[in-house]
C-alpha cells in the first residue's frame, strides 16, 4: 500500500487525469484509482479535493439524475485543467528521473568502491 | 438554473428522512459543524446535498457512512478541508445572518413577552379582554434581550463543539450555567418591576410582525 504522505502530492494530478478521460463522479473516481493500484482512496477523501479544483477552475460540475438516489454531481475537465495535467505530468517525469538517477547512482558508486578495493588487493 | 438556498434546504430536509439511523449521528455532527463555520448558508446546503447523495448511494451499495471516509475517520479534519476549499461568507452575508437571527429572535421574545404579560394573559385568565396597552418592566426588557443573546451563544457553542466529546467538566459547566441563567431569567422580572416602556397592544404586535418580516427578508441574502 502506497503511504498517504507519498500520495498526497500526486493525487490531485491523477484525479484530474481520470476526469479528463470522461465525465465522471466521486465514487467512480475512487473505484478507478483503486483499479490502477492507488489503494483504497475513499470518496470522502476525494470530495474536498474536487471542491477545491472546482473553485480553482480546473474542473466543472453538473448535477444529473442518478439511477440510485438523488441527483449526482458529475465532473468534467476544463481547459485550465488540461494545462494543469500537462504541468503535473512534466513535474512528475522530472521527479521520477531524479529519483531513478539517485538510486542507480548509489549502485554505481557502490560498484566503483568495490573495484578500487580489488585493485589495491 | 441554480437552486435557491431555501429550495435546497427544503430538498435536503426531505432527503434527510432517507438516511438510516446508524448514519444519522455522524452526518448530523458534520452538518452541524459546517453550519457553525464561515461558509455561507448556500454553500452549506450545497455540501449537505452532495454529502446526502454520497451517503444514500453508499446505503444502496450496502455500506455505511464510515466507508465514505476510509480507515482514518477524522470527521473534523474532513470538514476543515471542505471549509478551506470553499469561499468564506462575505461581510454582507455575515451581517445579514446576524441581523436576521437577531430580528427573528427578538420578534419571538417580544411576542412571548406580550402574551405572558399581566396586561394580556393576566386579563384573559380572569375572563376579561386584554388591556389596550402592555407594560414591559425593566426586568422583562432585560430578559427579552438576554434570551436572544444566550440562545445565539448556545447555538454557536453547540455547532463549534460538534466533534468534541462531552467531558464531566463540560457537563457540570453546562448544568451550572443553565441553572444560573434560569434563575436570572425567572427572578429578574420579579426584582426589577419598574416600567421600562408602555406599548399599545397593536403597536407591540405590529413591531413583532415588522421584526419577523425584516428577519425573513434578510434571510434571502444569506
Amino acid at each position: 500500500m502506497i503511504p498517504s504522505q507519498m500520495l498526497k502530492g500526486m493525487l490531485e494530478g491523477c484525479v484530474l487525469k481520470i476526469i479528463s478521460e470522461h465525465e465522471t463522479y466521486g465514487y467512480e473516481i475512487s473505484e478507478t484509482l483503486k483499479f490502477y493500484g492507488f489503494g483504497n482512496i475513499s470518496e470522502g477523501t476525494i470530495y474536498p479535493m474536487l471542491l477545491r479544483m472546482q473553485k480553482n477552475g480546473l474542473i466543472s460540475a453538473e448535477y444529473k439524475s442518478s439511477p440510485v438516489g438523488p441527483r449526482r454531481k458529475y465532473f468534467s475537465i476544463t481547459e485550465q485543467g488540461m494545462t494543469e495535467i500537462e504541468m503535473f505530468y512534466q513535474n512528475f517525469s522530472e521527479l521520477e528521473s531524479a529519483v531513478l538517477r539517485l538510486f542507480e547512482r548509489k549502485e554505481d558508486r557502490h560498484g566503483e568502491k568495490h573495484a578500487r578495493i580489488e585493485e589495491r588487493e | 438554473m441554480e437552486k435557491s438556498t431555501h429550495e435546497l434546504r427544503k430538498e435536503n430536509n426531505r432527503l434527510d428522512g432517507l438516511i438510516k439511523e446508524e448514519n444519522q449521528a455522524v452526518f448530523t455532527d458534520i452538518i452541524c459543524y459546517l453550519r457553525g463555520s464561515k461558509l455561507s448558508e448556500h454553500d452549506v446546503e450545497v455540501v449537505r446535498f452532495d454529502l446526502t447523495s454520497m451517503v444514500l448511494e453508499a446505503q444502496e451499495r450496502g455500506e455505511n457512512i464510515g466507508s465514505l471516509f476510509g480507515k482514518c475517520r477524522d470527521y473534523k479534519e474532513f470538514c476543515d478541508e471542505i471549509i478551506d476549499s470553499l469561499p468564506k461568507k462575505t461581510k454582507f452575508q455575515a451581517a445579514c445572518e446576524f441581523f436576521s437571527t437577531f430580528f427573528l429572535a427578538c420578534s419571538a421574545s417580544l411576542l412571548i413577552g406580550i402574551i405572558f404579560s399581566a396586561g394580556f394573559s393576566g386579563k384573559i385568565i380572569k375572563g376579561k379582554l386584554p388591556a389596550a396597552s402592555i407594560k414591559i418592566s425593566v426586568g422583562e426588557g432585560i430578559v427579552i434581550i438576554l434570551i436572544v443573546v444566550i440562545a445565539y451563544a448556545l447555538v454557536k457553542l453547540v455547532m463549534r463543539s460538534a466533534f468534541e466529546s462531552e467531558t464531566i467538566f463540560f457537563k457540570i459547566s453546562t448544568i451550572a450555567v443553565s441553572t444560573v441563567a434560569s434563575a436570572v431569567l425567572i427572578f429578574l422580572p420579579l426584582l426589577l418591576k419598574d416600567t421600562l416602556l408602555t406599548l399599545d397592544l397593536f403597536v407591540g404586535i405590529a413591531i413583532v410582525v415588522l421584526m419577523f418580516g425584516a428577519g425573513k427578508t434578510l434571510e434571502r441574502f444569506i
